[in-house]
């Protein structure tokens, strides 16, 4: 697999060598044409300027044997213009009568050297200057005030000719006898070409460098960023949340690394949420646990009381429970309790309230019980943690309700024959509150006849919330009471009561437990 | 592994800052890129200071005769192909006698008898002292008053002129379209060497004198701080192969890449071997001179001298390698009169002539050679001897030949004239004209001195050329002055790797052969 920044590399490379070459392949034919028809302009103006006293020299000196000095004015001729490889001299007939490169400095001797060639041949006994190019393709030259023409042999026809074709000789006549013929060399012009290309090629390689750089900068960039993020998706997948990517690029990615970074903050605080929910569940579960299992598995039966009992416990199980307990064969104590805060503490506090109530109602009566039970739980709980509590006695057997309240809500009491339900307020303080609530709370006595029906709640009944506004009430609550009352058992009356509530609530969220003990006096 | 990547890292963006570097270098510092890539080159011992000596191994060169000594006026073959090696003119000519600037940058004529020049700056001696206008004043001084000069005929009438740090001017006794080409021989030299007899060879030229084992070689190696192009050769190796047999031996041996003086009869077995053969016009004339106070100072006896020697037979006896001539200079040489007629072999008329003069009496002539040409002596003598003469041979050393002929003990004298200049020029001044150091006959005749005069004076080419044409019709034509014999050609053998391209004058540069 190749890195990003391999690939990135590549392809600049790539693409600058492409741009660069084409461009360079271009400008290298350009000039090499421009070269060649500067060659051209170049040796025809040579062959104008010089044939004349290249023959004058010829008779002055090769004819009289001077050849030593003949060829170093060809050579000096030749000094001044690269180009012209060869300078041969040809009499009107066309025999060769000197060639710079094959006679240099010696007379040749051997059989004459004719020229029949057609081409050559006439070229040679033109008047008009000539040029063959490397196609032997001959043409004539005019030269007049606008430049060079090219023309046929008669001097009229133009003909098509391009001077940045490659030519091989340019031909010339000095006068009746002689011309003179000057062969072309490019090999300078190569060179110079040579020295194009290679700088061209330097100039891609310095692209090549360039681009490396380049692409390694800015892969580097994104590569660097991207593992930034590659190594925070690990480290944050192995559950270290805390991990940021610090991406200062100003572009796509360090949105994408501020993305990341709210996006581990997000998964940090839901983790943690979850955690904590989780607990928070676990704990609630443990609470309700504890409190299913505290509450009374069967109510009472007794001949004179109708019992009906029950708690919608809210989402975040609340302190509230009750009891029931058969202390003796006719009297039956019982409570409501509702403990400060939620959850497990709650749960614990109400288990252990439980306990002691359970103990101290059996031992005492329900006066004594109370204060005894609050200085237990003022010793054993937090400082923060209360209990309300409505203990009532029934003595079945004189057909007396006592009450004992430790700051809870009032009871409802309905009075079947007035037909109106009355608030019994116990007073009191809240178990835990003081070390001795001995002077705060008292037992009072309830009047509770045949028909009547008594109702103790936790305050989820009052309080229960149906917006952030309003609540049921404890007029809606009494109303309700007085509604229901008069149904034919406790158990009708409160599931009505618990019924009437959670219909005024609808689907808002219940914050409290909702606690209720309805008793009907029988007989 | 930490520490290997960052390692990597590291060599990596180093290795990409040198080539990125050197790439911007090359394209937008070029100037600064090639000085960079001298001093590297430098630095890790490529090369030398200055441009790159190409070749690490030794040319080696082969020459005939071992020289005595190496004396920068000397004009003999062997010594001057030394003394080329590591000495220079002002001017010099090129294979075929352009002029070109050497120690002098510039030159003019600022009147018909002077010429101011420009000498060249920073150009340093062997001895690492800089050249300076008195070097060249010493220079002059001994071609024109060292006793062994050969040069003296050249540089007479010369006198030269400080015009400042570095200019001077040469004057000449008349108008000189020659001066150029003379002074191209004056080799200069260090002014304190002016009046010395021996000493150690320190010129201006490209190579420096190593060593030297008698009879054999000189060695030289490349002077690194020399002004011009650097040779393409480190060292250079002249040997010296006197038999003929031994050179040869050394070129199919491959003990040496160019020799001159390559045997005739060696070409085919050379080039067989794969060695390249040029051969060249040595632009010397072979010929007798006549010794005007002698017993052919009968123009009969001349004619009958002239007519018994057969051209032919001087280009049978070198093997081809000769060709017959009519006068008294090369072709190709200026001066050289197409329209002069071959001249004429009659032996039966040559006896005749004799005959005339002396009866039946065998006519004593002396005739003085140099040592070592033995061969067209014998055919002299037959040839003399058959008409009537009663020749006596006399091989000399070239002090003995000297002194021979400024006796004017011998009636003929074999002598031969090299035109180092392609030129008549010199020639006429030197070996006709009535004062030439070199007229061994002690030839007199008014008109053509007159006529020698006015082409040494004359700086029309054109015009020039007519002058000598004419004067060298008149010397033939006279048949007073001696009889031209040959002319020889010189045989170069190299290998065929090596661009060398024989000189015009002869000698071979080690600093031109590539």
């Amino acid at each position: 697999m190749f890195s990003l920044r391999q690939k990135l590399i590549v392809a600049i490379t790539l693409l600058i060598v492409l741009i660069l070459g084409t461009a360079a392949l271009l400008f290298v034919r350009e000039k090499e044409q421009g070269l060649v028809e500067d060659t051209f302009y170049s040796v025809s103006t040579f062959a104008d300027i010089r044939t004349s006293s290249i023959v004058e020299q010829y008779q002055q000196f090769w004819l009289q044997k001077n050849y030593t000095n003949f060829y170093q004015r060809i050579q000096e001729a030749q000094a001044t213009l690269d180009a012209v490889r060869s300078i041969r001299l040809y009499s009107y007939s066309g025999e060769l009568l000197y060639d710079s490169e094959v006679d240099r400095d010696k007379p040749y001797a051997g059989a004459p050297r004719i020229e029949r060639g057609a081409p050559l041949l006439s070229q040679i006994q033109s008047k008009l200057p000539s040029i063959q190019n490397k196609g032997e393709k001959v043409v004539y030259m005019k030269r007049d005030s606008r430049g060079i023409s090219f023309v046929d042999k008669g001097g009229t026809t133009p003909v098509a000719f391009d001077a940045k074709d490659r030519l091989k000789f340019v031909a010339n006549a000095a006068d009746n006898q002689y011309s003179v013929v000057y062969g072309i060399t490019y090999d300078s012009l190569g060179s110079r070409i040579a020295d194009i290309r290679n700088r061209m090629i330097v100039l891609a390689l310095f692209g090549i460098l360039l681009g490396i750089g380049f692409a390694w900068f800015f892969a580097s960039r994104i590569s660097g960023s991207i593992n930034q993020l590659v190594s925070g998706a690990a480290i944050i997948a192995k559950g270290d949340f805390t991990y940021r990517t610090d991406i200062h690029t100003g572009d796509e990615l360090e949105v994408l690394g501020s993305a990341f970074n709210a996006m581990a903050e997000e998964v940090d605080k839901r983790t943690k949420n979850m955690v904590y929910q989780e607990r928070v569940t676990k704990e609630l579960e443990l609470a309700a646990k504890i409190q299913t299992e505290i509450l009374p598995r069967k109510l009472p039966s007794l001949a004179s009381l109708d019992i009906s009992a029950g708690i919608i416990p809210a989402e975040e199980v609340g302190g509230d429970a009750y009891d029931f307990l058969e202390v003796e064969k006719t009297r039956l104590v019982f409570y409501l309790g509702d403990v400060t805060g939620h959850g497990v503490p709650a749960g614990i506090m109400v288990s252990v309230a439980n306990a002691i109530l359970y103990y101290l109602s059996h031992k005492m009566p329900i006066l004594q019980a109370m204060i005894e039970a609050n200085g237990v739980v003022k010793a054993k709980s937090a400082n923060n943690m209360f209990m309300t509590l409505a203990m009532l006695q029934w003595d079945d057997a004189a057909k007396k309700l006592t009450y004992v309240n430790a700051g809870h809500e009032p009871l409802l009491v309905y009075s079947a024959a007035k037909k109106l339900v009355d608030e019994v307020h116990g007073g009191g303080m809240a178990l835990g509150m003081i070390p001795d609530n001995s002077k705060v709370i008292k037992e009072m006595s309830v009047g509770f006849e045949v028909g009547d029906c008594l109702v103790i709640y936790s305050d989820g009944l009052p309080e229960c919330w149906k917006d952030e506004k309003e609540n049921f009430g404890m007029g809606r609550l009494k109303k309700a009471v007085a509604d229901y009352a008069s149904l034919p058992s406790a158990l009708s009356i409160r599931n009505a009561i618990l019924s009437e509530i959670k219909q005024f609530a609808g689907t808002y969220k219940q914050m409290d437990d909702m606690t209720i003990v309805v008793i009907k006096r029988k007989v | 592994m930490d520490v290997l990547a960052s390692i990597k890292k590291i060599l990596l963006a180093s290795a990409y800052s040198v080539a990125l570097g050197v790439v911007v270098a090359f394209l937008f510092f070029p100037k600064e890129f090639d000085a960079g890539k001298e001093f590297a080159s430098q630095f890790l011992g490529l090369s030398d200071a200055g441009d790159a000596v190409l070749e690490e191994r030794e040319l080696r060169i082969g020459l005939v005769s071992f020289p005595e000594v190496i004396e920068p006026t000397s004009l003999d073959v062997s010594v001057r192909s030394l003394a080329l090696q590591m000495y220079e003119p002002l001017v010099r000519t090129n294979a075929y006698f352009g002029i070109q600037p050497s120690l002098a940058i510039s030159w003019g004529r600022v009147s018909p008898t002077i010429w101011k020049f420009e000498l060249r700056p920073n150009v340093m001696f062997h001895d690492n002292s800089p050249l300076t206008i008195d070097d060249v004043i010493g220079s002059f001084q001994r071609a024109a008053a060292f006793k062994n000069s050969d040069l003296k005929a050249t540089v007479k009438g010369m006198s030269i002129e400080p015009k400042g740090k570095m200019s001077f001017e040469i004057r000449t006794e008349y108008p000189d379209p020659q001066l150029l080409e003379k002074i191209s021989t004056v080799l200069i030299l260090p002014q304190q060497h002016e009046k010395k007899t021996t000493f150690a060879p320190v010129g201006t030229g490209p190579y420096t004198f190593l060593a030297l084992k008698q009879q054999s070689h000189f060695s030289f190696q490349a002077f690194a701080s020399y002004w011009g192009n650097k040779p393409a050769f480190k060292k250079l190796k002249i040997s010296f192969y006197p038999r003929r047999d031994d050179r040869e031996k050394a070129l199919l041996n491959r003990d040496v890449d160019v020799v001159s003086g390559v045997p005739p009869e060696s070409i085919a077995k050379l080039q067989g071997d794969g060695l390249r053969i040029d051969v060249r016009s040595s632009l010397e004339v072979n010929y007798l001179v006549f010794n005007q106070g002698g017993v052919l100072k009968d123009a009969g006896l001349r004619q009958a001298v002239s007519l018994v020697l057969d051209s032919k037979t001087f280009v049978d006896l070198a093997l081809g390698y000769a060709d017959a001539s009519s006068q008294y200079v090369s072709s190709g040489v200026l001066g050289f009169n197409t329209t002069i007629p071959a001249r004429v072999f009659d032996a039966k008329r040559a006896a005749k002539l004799v005959k005339t003069v002396s009866g039946f009496d065998l006519i004593p002539l002396s005739v003085s050679f140099v040592k070592g040409q033995e061969v067209i002596g014998n055919y002299l003598q037959t040839q003399l001897q058959s008409i009537g003469f009663d020749p006596v041979m006399v091989y000399r050393t070239l002090d003995e030949f000297r002194e021979n002929y400024e006796k004017g003990e011998s009636d003929l004298y074999f002598f031969g004239w090299k035109s180092d200049l392609g030129s008549a020029a010199d020639f006429y001044a030197q070996a006709v004209h009535a004062k030439g150091t070199y007229n061994l006959g002690k030839f007199s005749d008014a008109s053509i001195d007159a006529l020698i005069d006015l082409g040494l004076r004359e700086f029309d080419l054109k015009k020039r050329q007519e002058i000598y044409q004419q004067i060298m019709k008149k010397l033939v034509e006279s048949g007073a002055y001696g009889v031209p014999l040959f002319e020889s050609k010189v045989i170069y053998a190299s290998l065929p790797q090596l661009l060398f391209i024989p000189r015009a004058d002869g000698f071979i540069l080690a600093h031109d052969i590539r």
